[in-house]
């Protein structure tokens, strides 16, 4: 009985140290080793006690083991996924496209992606820090992400007219043809809209490269002009390319 | 004699694995022990908080971007140090901020960058300026880092370049950059990242003086958006990546030996809204577990990553 109530109160020092620790479960366990090894050096009495926190570690260890292992298999299942994937976003798009068109189309067409996402890119660069959105029909460019966006698609031959609110750009992209994919792998040119706290896809921008690095241009709100920043400063909505 | 014994593991355990790891809780709010946030306000609709976290020793240090300072957290979660950046102007933007080490690898000095007025200003830790640097020609203030001389690191995405300043502010050179972070060592070298295409991703060490000294393949061709957070005494260099496939919020912390090499990887999924959230110190690497958007209702939390071999 005695010795039910020091494992109790033992189990239970764990679990407040635990926590107090932010739970780091190997660095616990290194700890808890280290204390039952002093003690069980000093004091052969409490052996038993000892070797039953022993016991105990191996089981707190498979737990930490299965765990890795868990996020090894969702590593192993992410990666078994195809590269990009056209997702049924909305109702006009067709899946079934891609797995039929043939290798030679399918090169033609990606040659032509590229240079289209190299122009995007290109185009939306040459919009950094301009002051040219600061109108009143973009609230003085608060609201000017979209104009943004659609200026650039424009200026790069992918539209043919400026909008001034993200659903609007989205659908005219769908209308030529830009379909919803997954990322990653993030491509140049992509068009990228975020979801806010006023819901999804109420922020756009255009991804970018810089070496293997790929950030967006949008519109910054607070400094009115266009700017260079993470994609995932904020949650994604959707990301879409011409396929 | 058992009773003894337990309580006497009772205590090793809490005394042990308590100091060992801190528990670190920043709230938000308007007093001074709180740090500030800004609901969204503008048509981005992104909430501002702190902007950048870094830890040093057993210590957490926040760039409190509403309220234009920083504040250094200790391991019992007190504020040990406060220091208010002097004379920033009207609706400052503070991005990034970076410690300079004395030689015994104590903090001395504070420095950050105000997106808006693009200046650079580092501050002594009485809040005191020492130098403010106005970096008008560039295009964008993003990361900074400085050395234990004083000599400032200031990177720029829209320009794809990092502006070196000296100690007295003088702009020394532009090093070109892939935006994939910076960090500078304590022999004041520093380090970043390179990418080709073919031979993939390759670790870069440049002088204080502008001349490379060292260059270490890493590969990894298919991850993407390398950025390389922090740099150890003995050389090893803390980067993350996205892996090829998956959720997009989900990155791989990779820990690379001084000659290139992987010594370990920890998965996990970045918070939003903060342009720092991996603080490593010497022994521990921790991620910034918060959510703006939540904000003043759940503080700012750390989660300790263990990067497995």
């Amino acid at each position: 009985m005695r010795f039910f109530k020091a494992l109790t109160f033992i189990m239970l020092m764990g679990l407040v140290s635990v926590s107090m620790t932010g739970c780091d479960a190997s660095k616990i366990i290194d700890v808890i080793s280290k204390v039952a090894e002093g003690v069980q050096k000093a004091i052969p009495a409490v052996k038993e006690v000892i070797n039953t926190v022993s016991n105990a570690l191996p089981q707190n260890t498979d737990t930490a083991t299965n765990n890795n292992t868990a996020t090894t298999n969702n590593e192993q299942a992410a990666n078994n996924n195809a590269n990009v994937t056209i997702t049924s976003a909305g109702d006009d798009e067709d899946v079934g496209n891609t797995t039929t068109t043939n290798n030679v189309t399918a090169n033609t067409t990606n040659s032509t992606s590229t240079a289209q996402q190299a122009r995007i890119a290109s185009s939306i660069r040459s919009l950094l820090g301009s002051t040219s959105f600061r109108g009143a029909d973009v609230d003085g460019g608060n609201l000017a992400c979209a104009k943004v966006v659609s200026t650039a698609l424009k200026n790069a031959g992918v539209l043919s007219r400026v909008q001034l609110n993200c659903d609007a750009v989205v659908s005219d992209l769908r209308a030529v043809g830009w379909q919803r994919v997954n990322v990653p792998p993030y491509q140049e040119g992509d068009v990228v809209t975020w979801t806010t706290s006023r819901g999804p896809g109420r922020h756009i921008g255009i991804i970018v490269k810089q070496g293997n690095t790929f950030q967006a241009i949008s519109n910054s709100s607070s400094e009115r002009t266009p700017r260079v920043h993470s994609i995932n400063y904020m949650p994604i909505t959707q990301v879409l390319r011409k396929v | 004699m058992r009773k003894a014994t337990v309580t006497l593991m009772a205590i090793f355990m809490f005394a042990f694995a308590g100091p060992a790891f801190c528990n670190w809780e920043i709230p938000f709010g308007q007093e001074k022990t709180q740090v500030g946030i800004t609901a969204p306000v503008h048509a981005e609709d992104m909430p501002v908080g702190p902007g950048s976290y870094r830890a040093h020793g057993s210590d957490i240090w926040v760039l409190d971007s509403v309220k234009g300072r920083v504040l250094c957290f200790g391991a019992d979660n007190k504020i040990s140090q406060e220091v208010a950046f002097p004379a920033l102007g009207k609706d400052f933007i503070l991005t990034d901020f970076a410690l300079q080490l004395g030689e015994n690898g104590e903090v001395k000095a504070v420095a950050t960058i105000d997106m808006r007025a693009k200046e650079i200003v580092v501050a002594g830790l009485d809040g005191k300026e020492i130098r403010r640097i106005k970096a008008g020609n560039m295009m964008q203030l993003d990361e900074i880092d400085i050395d234990r001389n004083g000599q400032v690191y200031v990177g720029d995405y829209a320009a794809a370049s990092i502006a070196v300043f000296s100690a007295d502010g003088t702009a020394l050179r532009n090093i070109p950059w892939q935006a994939s972070g910076f960090a500078v060592d304590s022999s004041n070298n520093l380090h970043m990242l390179s990418y080709a295409e073919g031979s993939g991703h390759a670790l870069v060490t440049i002088g204080a003086d502008g001349k490379e000294v060292a260059r270490h393949e890493i590969g990894m061709a298919e991850m993407q958006n390398p950025r390389i957070w922090a740099v150890k005494d003995s050389g090893e260099c803390l980067v993350s990546m996205v892996p090829p496939s998956g959720d997009p919020s989900k990155q791989k912390l990779m820990l690379f030996s001084a000659d290139g090499k992987a010594a370990g990887s920890a998965d996990f999924s970045n918070p939003y809204y903060i342009n720092r959230y991996i603080a490593a110190s010497k022994d521990n690497v921790w991620l910034v577990k918060a959510d703006y958007l939540k904000a003043p209702g759940e503080p700012v939390k750390f989660d300790s990553l263990s990067l497995a071999k």
